[in-house]
């Protein structure tokens, strides 16, 4: 990882320009639900909702895996929906993570992975 | 009553909790599973409304079914939550993956999500790809 940090509007203009397909992009606070920075190609997509039930995904994930004790760290979270592939990709310490959702026809887990892994590690 | 020796954890064996018709097809399902990868950690089918396990897999004790099987039930509800309040801009859920260092978590909802089979595989013995396939064929 390199140690450059990176704002979250930098990193959300970043993931804009590698990927102008996507359908929406968001750097999201844990502690509130809040989107720190954030776009949308979609018109009628409410960003402060998605994050808000994004963060509840990434903590109702993380207290299922913690259960289980197993002293690994969770490197992303998918979530495959008819025609969309959504993202969620944790910083380094917890305490952010980056949104990503694509259209499956235009992009495909990997490209979407590669991208969000990229950015996760300087995100700050 | 708690008594340990009856909830100890029966090891590389199928078990299934009750003799009804979800059960038979949960057991079809996870034995399906375990044809297609034989080394798979943990496999289990839990009803989503109540969170208890219909029939599961477990190759140890650090991967007891009983211990998420609410938690992820809960996770599934905030999904349908989110879905319903428009959050996504998208169709229904289809799969939920975890990526963890060496291993892979997999979710997938059956029966217009009334059940979910819940998958754990080392990423030595498969890769993503695999297992949403093998999911998909199983549950389906």
């Amino acid at each position: 990882m390199s140690a450059v940090t990176v704002s979250p509007k930098q990193t959300v203009k970043d993931i804009m320009a590698e990927l102008p397909t996507l359908l929406a992009v968001a750097v999201v606070e844990v502690e509130t639900g809040m989107p720190l920075a954030s776009h949308a190609n979609i018109a009628d997509f409410d960003i402060e909702t998605a994050a808000a039930y994004n963060t509840e995904v990434v903590k109702a994930k993380l207290k299922a895996i913690k259960a289980l004790n197993l002293n690994q760290t969770v490197q992303d979270i998918l979530l495959t929906l008819t025609d969309q592939l959504h993202l969620l990709k944790l910083s380094p310490n917890g305490d952010k993570f980056i949104y990503l959702a694509v259209n499956s026809r235009d992009t495909n887990l990997a490209q979407a992975r590669q991208i969000v892994k990229m950015h996760s590690g300087s995100l700050n | 009553m708690n008594l340990p020796f009856f909830n100890r954890l029966p090891l590389r064996k199928l078990t299934v909790a009750t003799d009804d018709e979800m059960a038979k097809r949960s057991k079809e399902v996870i034995e399906g599973l375990l044809r297609d990868l034989p080394d798979l950690l943990m496999a289990c089918v839990v009803n989503t409304q109540s969170g208890r396990v219909v029939a599961s897999y477990t190759v140890s004790n650090a991967y007891n079914p009983n211990q998420i099987s609410l938690r992820n039930a809960k996770l599934l509800r905030i999904m349908d939550e989110a879905l319903a309040a428009k959050a996504w801009a998208g169709g229904p859920l289809t799969d939920i993956s975890v990526i963890l260092e060496d291993q892979l978590h997999h979710l997938r909802p059956m029966h217009n999500g009334k059940w979910y089979c819940f998958l754990a595989v080392h990423t030595a013995d498969a890769n993503l790809g695999i297992a949403k396939e093998i999911m998909r064929r199983h549950t389906s």
